[in-house]
């Protein structure tokens, strides 16, 4: 992956990210529309309904429609006043990875129908004072016992990146460093199959007692 | 950089040697080295003494500054001084590695320079986490920049964040252009009541 | 009609862990097409609707549809781009020769796509006077020979000067560094470090 996040059109993690929904009021009656509220079963979606939609279909509307709007835009919990409020006590505490694996991301769009720019502040606070508890992380490259599940998902390949720059440096003053490597793509596919083969053994064994 | 690149790039320095063979000079693209008299010290690049020291055909006449007083006082300055100081060759770390361990017989007070040296860079090391993190969440001064000196940072030093501060702060800096945009924006639109002008533009 | 299918499909390729590239998922991408054509029939018809009864109320579902087919597009595109970067990064780390459970993955077009790009690679390096081969050296060498581990019994390899060396698992060569860095690579062999 690049490490700087400049999503284009053709990006995995954009189109994830894209996929998230989001809680919105329509506000006019909108015919046919009634499939996207699987908890109501009409042909129509009504006014004033609460209804969640994926991110992918508000901003295309938003795009085509611009001030005529069919949804009102809520924001979600995760970014509502009482997260902030962890987030600004200790936001290294924070588990980002639970509220969202992608919550930078999310939280950029959803600024986008955030009237009073809180989300934006907030989600900009809270990675500039995670950047320094990040590096630490990555300087920890013995430590085996990781949070990266905590990570956002940016966060984490940033994390990838500095901790094996830092575990290359220190294998090159401590003079153990291998010149030719075996390529990175086929050690994690060597892994993972060793870890399936492993997993099917297990079953397998599982089954004949 | 990985550290093998930034080995390479830092075994073109030249280096002092005494040959003990006699053999002409050889022309090579970055330059003539030689002739080789036994006995008669000459400079030549550190990859070439590396690799003739191995075969035990020279002795490494150690630079100047792989001096126990020199890098006494050098770890002294840099304890003192805030800042970065600048050190007396730009590629110590590649140097001293590399003599360490391929001619370590041919300096003397061996184990005190390389603690020293290591002083030095550990020292250097803290300097730059420190200065890294008041990067990111230093006090921002009134133009809104933070504003932290990297001046006299070698090469082998950069790459040690080279991976990881970039990036960093290109992350922080694009959610700090979503801040902007909407105080930019909330100002023309504070008495509209419409939920969406205050955002519809650029996306 | 929620777009999940095309995103399904992404996610597959992006998830599957247990093999290089997973199986090219024709079944799954005909059905989007599908869905796409219908999306844009409905549309169509709509439309005309609209220009006869002037009828604001199809507005919304024609939103949602058009919506629905440039997600799907940009899902279906997103799959057949990013399985390209795929084999791109297989031609770099594995060499030219795609292996059969690689190859069984793939479609007709693909394994073109790969041998085009693969031809196009050699010949930009045999372009240059000395033919630089971009996958060696990958860091400065150090040593003309090196000693290395064999991890795998791999059979054979015959080196440029006849001689020919039986790779056997554990056993240990002292080999020349061109002739055997891509099997390092490959993860066949292990360099040992003194």
């Amino acid at each position: 992956m690049k490490r700087t996040y400049y999503p284009n059109y053709f990006s995995i993690d954009d189109i994830i990210v894209t996929q998230e929904k989001i809680p919105c009021i329509t506000e006019q009656e909108l015919s046919n529309l009634g499939f996207l509220d699987q908890s109501h079963s009409s042909t129509d979606l009504k006014a004033n309904q609460e209804v969640q939609l994926p991110l992918w279909y508000i901003l295309q509307v938003q795009k085509e429609r611009g001030r005529n709007q069919f949804y009102d835009v809520k924001i979600p919990n995760i970014y509502k006043s009482t997260y902030s409020e962890i987030c600004k006590a200790d936001a290294t505490a924070v588990d980002l990875g639970k509220l969202n694996k992608h919550f930078y991301e999310l939280g950029r769009y959803v600024s986008h129908f955030d009237r009073n720019g809180f989300v934006g502040r907030m989600i900009y606070e809270t990675c500039r004072s995670r950047m320094k508890y990040l590096k630490d992380l990555c300087n920890n490259i013995n430590n085996e016992q990781r949070n990266e599940s905590r990570l956002d998902h940016i966060e984490y390949h940033l994390f990838l990146e500095g901790s094996k720059t830092n575990k290359k440096f220190s294998e090159w003053l401590q003079e153990s460093t291998v010149n030719i490597k075996t390529s990175e793509m086929v050690v994690n596919h060597r892994k993972r199959k060793r870890a399936l083969m492993e997993a099917e053994n297990a079953i397998a064994g599982s089954q004949k007692t | 950089m990985d550290p093998e690149e930034l080995e390479f790039v830092g075994e073109s320095v030249s280096i002092g040697i005494i040959p003990n063979f006699n053999f002409d000079a050889i022309h090579l693209i970055a330059g003539t080295v030689g002739p080789f008299k036994a006995g008669l010290p000459l400079h030549i690049p550190l990859w070439l003494a590396i690799h003739l020291r191995k075969q035990q055909k020279c002795r490494i006449v150690p630079p100047n500054w792989m001096d126990r007083d020199i890098l006494e006082d050098k770890k002294e300055e840099e304890k003192r001084v805030p800042n970065f100081t600048s050190m007396p060759c730009d590629q110590y770390m590649i140097v001293s590695k590399l003599i360490f361990s391929h001619a370590s017989e041919d300096v003397p007070s061996i184990e005190e320079i390389k603690t020293f040296i290591k002083d030095i860079y550990d020292i250097r090391q803290a300097k730059l986490r420190t200065a890294i993190d008041s990067f990111f969440i230093g006090k921002k001064q009134l133009d809104g920049a933070t504003q932290v000196s990297f001046t006299n940072l070698t090469m082998f030093e950069i790459h040690t964040v080279r991976s990881f501060l970039p990036y960093a702060s290109d992350l922080i800096a694009r959610l700090e252009r979503v801040c902007q945009q909407h105080t930019s924006n909330a100002n023309d639109t504070v008495h509209s009541n419409s939920f969406f002008t205050s955002s519809s533009s650029g996306y | 009609m929620s777009g999940q299918r095309a995103f399904n499909l992404l996610k597959e390729h992006q998830q599957t862990t247990d093999r290089l590239i997973s199986n090219f998922n024709s079944e799954d991408l005909r059905a989007i097409l599908e869905e796409i054509n219908i999306a844009f029939q409905e549309n169509h018809q709509d439309a005309l609707k609209f220009q006869e009864t002037r009828d604001k109320t199809l507005f919304p579902m024609i939103g949602y549809r058009h919506a629905l087919l440039q997600r799907n597009l940009r899902c279906t595109l997103a799959y057949l781009y990013n399985r390209l970067m795929k084999l791109k990064e297989i031609r770099w780390h594995l060499g030219p020769v795609i292996t059969p459970d690689i190859k069984e993955a793939l479609t007709e077009p693909e394994i073109q796509w790969f041998n085009n790009y693969s031809k196009l690679l050699t010949n930009y390096m045999t372009s240059f006077p000395d033919a630089i081969n971009l996958m060696t050296d990958i860091k400065p060498p150090k040593a003309l020979f090196i000693e290395v581990k064999c991890l795998i019994d791999h059979g054979k390899l015959e080196l440029e000067n006849g001689e020919t060396v039986l790779l056997q698992r554990n056993s240990i060569h002292y080999l020349p560094r061109t002739e055997c860095e891509h099997l390092i690579r490959q993860g066949i062999l292990e360099h040992i470090s003194h």
